[in-house]
């Protein structure tokens, strides 16, 4: 396998960033990336867009310095209301709220930030390192994967949160079924129909998962914590100091870290795998080999670390077949594309050798970044803490307030309010007979994904192919296991009990 | 209401939505490869229906664990009326306006002292709204009377 590491190339990467001007814009692009992260409607993605007219001035290296920052730390800063308020910022940070507002829940709030935000340098710094060592040597990896693939792997990362859902699975095989339906609602892509859209305009393009998220997770939450308030229980959420875990406690993940930033970082390096699917995937091989299994979901500090690891980690990994082959890993990529355009660039293995200062700026600016995320966080977390403090009476209509505002934000359009709004009820009921949100959204992200490549796969008329392709065979076969676990542990424990 | 009673309505949804998708999705004619857009989403819900009907017959079988507790409505449904009702005005009112509106009333619904302080509360709010969001993000929120 070449490397494709320059000290040349490293050298002018690094005078650019070394620069007070270029240093400076990386800051702010992390504080940037992290408010937008943290702000429920605003995707990495969409920030990343947002910014990119206020480049048109800048030196192309320094410009790509900052939406890389931008891009690492709004992966990281939707973590934060996730652990913090149950309100994921991104769609990957649903992951991190499994166990994360759990754990604020029991007064670990400040633990749970620590460990978000040293998985979250850890993750974006080995996919950063991969990215520097072997962008052109792993970009084919990508390109392995065809429409059985993307299937299979897609059905494998569903698998993953019905497998370890115990004895609930029945419950969460359904709300998974729920999001899977969801996801077909909208224009369909092959024949151009509209399928169970109801005439409603606004449902040609489908649900956006992003009100659906903030509905099922944020509202929810809030409806669950009034219903609490009424009934006269406490809605106050113990908190605890913030600050880094020990380096004990962290050395008791090291394997999870490592294991979920290298999960991370080959799923990022799929096209359109994204890291929603690498959080949810390491998530499930983190609890799959945990001798604590059943603490997963409830505050399990793994957890957080797994999921906050690997979407950072993908990032990295989405960055190596959008510079080594042109090819977007992720929505952010597809704009952070746009951008090379407007520059007047070409991305591929041309621009290693016309511009290495870019190529090697962006792959610095992954590794500065995380480390800036590293400090911002640490610090930060104290301030992120203190919003669970706040009166109820100021924090809940903020974030009800805020919901909405987000909702609209993503197509101007009050549908999506009207979306997230039925879907905070929605999700507040789900919650109190045993439902999860988060299959929901997970097949709602996949559903298409599925589809699509299933759909192409009978297209392409080799349905013997799912099972002669390796790669495509053994995400099946994983699948399988996975789906298969729940009913067995299931069926064999009745049989136990008669 | 009681918890049931919330439970009855929540499986009558899914069942709506499983029915709807079924009925619809038979609707689609088939096409060259065979699949046609509603194949997929008919064996979804065929799936949805089955797992939801074992579900609601484990339920009943053990009617004890799926009473649980009884739901309070009070809060939420205040929340309810009035997030619905901001949704069905800001279209007039204008973001701006129903938003201020929205954030007082739920300030009062959860503190009843303080209204002074709830009004200045909410109008920051609107303040710090329009310049994020209306000022540097340029979002187009609806304006009052109806652009």
């Amino acid at each position: 396998m070449e490397s494709v590491f320059s000290f040349a190339s490293f050298a002018a990467g690094a005078e650019v960033l070394l620069s007070p001007y270029g240093f400076l814009l990386l800051l702010l692009g992390v504080v940037l990336g992290i408010v937008i992260g943290a702000t429920p409607g605003l995707s990495p993605s969409m920030g990343v867009a947002l910014l990119v007219p206020l480049s048109y001035g800048m030196e192309p290296a320094y410009a790509f310095a900052f939406f890389v920052a931008v891009y690492q730390a709004a992966n990281y800063g939707g973590s934060l209301t996730a652990i913090v308020l149950n309100a994921p910022g991104t769609p990957s940070a649903v992951v991190t709220a499994l166990d994360g507002y759990k754990m604020t829940s029991q007064g670990k709030g400040g633990e749970a930030l620590g460990y978000a935000v040293f998985a979250s340098a850890f993750g974006g710094l080995i996919g950063g390192i991969v990215l520097m060592l072997f962008a052109i040597p792993l970009a084919g990896f990508g390109l392995q994967f065809g429409p059985h693939e993307y299937f299979a792997l897609a059905l494998f990362g569903l698998s993953t949160v019905i497998g370890f859902s115990g004895e609930k699975w029945k419950k969460t095989f359904i709300a998974v079924l729920f999001g899977l339906l969801l996801a077909t609602v909208g224009t369909d892509t092959f024949s151009g129909e509209e399928r169970f859209t109801l005439g409603i305009f606004e449902l040609f393009d489908g649900f956006s998962f992003i009100p659906v998220m903030i509905g099922l997770f944020a509202l929810a939450e809030i409806f669950t914590r009034l219903e609490d308030k009424a009934s006269g229980l406490s809605t106050d959420v113990p908190l605890l100091d913030a600050g880094l875990p020990s380096l004990r406690l962290l050395a008791k993940f090291k394997r999870t870290l490592l294991q979920s930033s290298l999960i991370g970082t080959l799923i990022g390096i799929i096209p359109g795998a994204g890291a929603t699917i690498a959080s949810f995937i390491s998530y499930g091989q983190a609890k799959r080999l945990s001798k604590e299994q059943k603490s997963f979901g409830n505050g399990n500090p793994e957890g957080v670390v797994s999921s906050e690891a690997a979407n950072s980690s993908s990032v990295g990994g989405a960055l190596i077949p959008l510079l080594s082959l042109g090819i977007p890993g992720s929505a952010t990529d597809a704009v952070l594309l746009g951008a090379i355009s407007m520059h007047g660039l070409v991305a591929g293995p041309e621009l290693f050798e016309t511009d290495p200062d870019i190529v090697y700026g962006i792959f610095l600016s992954v590794i500065f970044a995380n480390i800036a995320i590293f400090f911002f966080g640490f610090f930060g977390n104290r301030i992120w803490l203190r919003v669970v403090d706040v009166n109820e009476s100021y924090l809940f209509p903020t974030i009800f307030a805020l919901c909405l505002l987000g909702s609209f934000t993503i197509r101007n359009s009050l549908f999506d309010c009207w979306t997230c709004f039925l879907f905070g009820i929605l999700g507040w009921l789900l919650r109190k007979f045993g439902y999860q949100a988060a299959p929901i959204v997970l097949g709602l992200v996949l559903g298409g994904m599925i589809e699509t490549n299933l759909r192409r796969a009978f297209l392409m008329g080799e349905v013997i192919q799912f099972f002669t392709r390796p790669l495509c065979l053994f995400f099946l076969l994983g699948a399988a296991i996975l789906f298969l676990s729940p009913v067995w542990s299931s069926w064999r424990g009745k049989k136990q009990a008669s | 209401m009681k918890s049931r009673t919330a439970h009855i309505l929540l499986f009558a949804f899914f069942l709506l939505c499983a029915v709807f998708f079924l009925v619809e999705s038979l609707a689609f004619d088939s096409t060259a490869d065979g699949l046609s857009p509603g194949s997929y989403p008919f064996v979804l819900a065929i799936v949805f229906l089955f797992f939801l009907l074992l579900d609601a017959w484990e339920s009943l079988s053990c009617p004890r664990e799926s009473e649980g507790s009884d739901v309070s409505l009070t809060y939420p449904l205040l929340v309810v009326l009035i997030i619905g009702g901001f949704l069905s005005f800001v279209t007039y009112l204008g973001f701006y306006l129903s938003s201020t509106l929205i954030v007082f009333a739920l300030y009062l619904l959860l503190e009843k002292k303080n209204v002074f302080r709830g009004f200045i509360f909410s109008g920051l709010w609107a303040l710090s709204s329009y310049f994020v969001f209306g000022y540097v993000l340029r979002v187009p929120f609806p304006v009052f009377g109806g652009g």
